[in-house]
């Protein structure tokens, strides 16, 4: 007779599948930004249908970590702290699916001077979000190491600050032939860019909390 | 002697043991059932089970010394000890006093040895007031060792925390276990002891079994600790989880343990054999006092976490209750078997 069914195998299976899932959906970002920045239509538009599958994935995977989580008690201590975590990273791929949909959708004009600016950022903010999901990773495993990967993620996102900057200054500063709502419009696809950064950073502020509380 | 005389007679003791299951058991799953890391059913079974187990297999050592206390040689008189036991518990139970059932039976024997003008074992006395003074403190001692390695274990290992989850709950149900069984071994002394000279209970033998009466009697008072258990410990269980003491099921982990422990070395024949065989220093079978462990084993965990937040009044409430729930029990003893013995024509000295 077994006295659990191993409810517990199938929670960390979950999280793991999750954490792969925003895993791809960051990464599939980028490379649909890069697509998008090269002109590359129909990679790009097989980027879009790609980071919309993961996004669809990611929910599945959080819709049965809470279930798991809640019908079974797991984790009674920590079970909080872990939903708030799994649902906060859900906003990550919201934010990336909302970027290539909304290119898609408006498909600004990227001034050629702009390309390599926006791509640092798409970059940046890849980077910022690759090291949340190692941290969060680590903060399941590996508690005491997770500050390493918070201090990253916030710098990743400083970075992205000032090339957000960089690249506003160059928008607003003239340089750009184009008029002040394509101006607009290129700030927005810039913030878009960026907001991956600091959904990583609020995330990580999180998880600098919850770590202590892993601790006995 | 009259099956129902011995029944109502009984009763005193398997009133204690009910009293014991409900309130004791949740000192062992309380924080695993208040936070639902085991469900009741589960606890409850494990935990009666394992009472019983211990009450029978390991309960001699404690009764034995409580017998040298003062061997009650009437029905009449253990019934009157007993009673008078746990109606201290209860009393002081009512009135928020610190309390233990260890505490008020040693009380009520000394009550008997004053009643029936014997002299009391001064020395048994002794040891037994140093082990209830020592027993928060080795429960202290031994919950910042378990702390340590737990700690340290969760900390050096990369098991993951759905993982630790799993091994959590394990810890409970074992150090669950564990403590049933120790709390079994230990305070079955305070549910029977006093009945033993007085046993009406047979041995039985089956092939090369022996089931002394002893033994019956024990079970007796291990099935009734059971029944508290089943039958009142739920809201108990749930009143520790969630509102008293309100630590993690890891720390929960580390203070059962550490409690189980303590039990154990004041009931274990082995070891106290083991020991004093080899010329080593070996602690006297005492029944202790379970919440008073607990209490201690918390106390532990807070001062290895910095000291802060710890409750001095507690300590307070523990040296109050090793002073007042004896004399209390005295006074009611002496005063139940004068009743029994002036006014029911009861035998209470044989």
């Amino acid at each position: 007779m077994k006295i659990f069914k191993d409810r517990n195998k199938e929670l960390e299976m979950d999280i793991d599948l999750y954490l792969n899932s925003l895993q791809k959906g960051s990464n599939t970002f980028l490379e649909g930004v890069k697509s998008y920045l090269r002109d590359e239509v129909e990679q790009f538009n097989d980027r879009v249908k790609q980071i919309t599958d993961e996004e669809r994935e990611a929910d599945e995977h959080l819709v049965n970590i809470k279930y798991v989580l809640f019908k079974y008690n797991l984790i009674p201590d920590l079970s909080a702290d872990l939903l708030e975590l799994m649902d906060s990273m859900d906003d990550i791929n919201d934010a990336a699916k909302e970027v290539l949909l909304n290119l898609q959708v408006i498909k600004p004009n990227i001034d050629p001077s702009l390309i390599d600016d926006f791509g640092h950022i798409a970059k940046k903010s890849n980077k910022a979000v690759e090291t949340l999901i190692k941290g969060v990773r680590l903060y399941l495993t590996e508690f005491r190491t997770v500050e390493d990967y918070i201090t990253k993620t916030n710098l990743f996102e400083s970075e992205v600050d000032t090339l957000l900057h960089n690249v506003k200054l160059k928008i607003f500063g003239g340089q750009i032939d184009c008029t002040f709502s394509e101006k607009l419009l290129l700030e927005r696809f810039a913030n878009e860019l960026a907001d991956l950064s600091d959904i990583a950073e609020k995330v990580a502020s999180k998880l600098s909390v919850y770590k202590f509380k892993r601790s006995i | 002697m009259d099956f129902l005389v011995v029944g109502l007679f009984l009763s005193a003791g398997l009133f204690m043991g009910w009293s014991l299951g409900a309130n004791d058991a949740a000192n062992i799953f309380g924080t695993a059932v208040g936070t639902r890391m085991v469900s009741f059913r589960k606890a409850a079974l494990i935990c009666s089970v394992f009472v019983i187990i211990g009450a029978v297999s390991g309960g001699s050592g404690t009764s034995h010394t409580l017998g040298k206390l003062g061997a009650i040689n009437a029905l009449a008189g253990a019934f009157a000890v007993s009673a008078s036991a746990a109606f201290t518990v209860m009393i002081m139970t009512k009135r928020g006093l610190p309390v233990s059932t260890s505490q008020a039976i040693v009380g009520a024997i000394i009550g008997w040895n004053v009643f029936a003008g014997l002299q009391t074992d001064t020395s048994v006395v002794i040891d037994i007031i140093q082990t209830w003074i020592f027993t928060p403190i080795l429960a202290a001692i031994f919950a910042i060792i378990i702390y340590w390695i737990v700690k340290y274990t969760i900390e050096h290992t990369k098991i993951h925390v759905v993982k630790m989850d799993k091994y959590i709950r394990w810890g409970l149900i074992i150090a669950g276990a564990f403590g049933s069984y120790s709390l079994g071994a230990n305070n079955i002394a305070n549910v029977m002891g006093v009945f033993i000279k007085v046993s009406p209970f047979n041995d039985i033998v089956i092939g090369s079994v022996t089931f002394t009466g002893i033994q019956q009697l024990f079970l007796l008072g291990g099935i009734a600790i059971a029944v508290g258990v089943f039958t009142y410990s739920k809201k108990v269980m749930n009143t520790v989880g969630k509102s008293l003491f309100k630590i993690s099921p890891i720390n929960a982990f580390v203070v059962v343990l550490a409690t189980a422990f303590v039990l154990f070395v004041f009931s274990s024949e082995g070891l106290y054999n083991f020991l004093t065989s080899r010329n080593l220093p070996a602690l006297p079978l005492v029944p202790v006092s379970q919440s008073q462990a607990v209490v201690g084993a918390i106390m532990g965990i807070a001062l290895i976490k910095g000291g802060r937040n710890i409750d001095l009044s507690k300590i307070g409430n523990i040296s109050i209750g090793w002073v007042l729930t004896p004399l209390i029990s005295m006074v009611f003893s002496y005063v139940a078997l004068s009743i029994l013995q002036n006014v029911f024509l009861q035998t209470v000295v044989g």
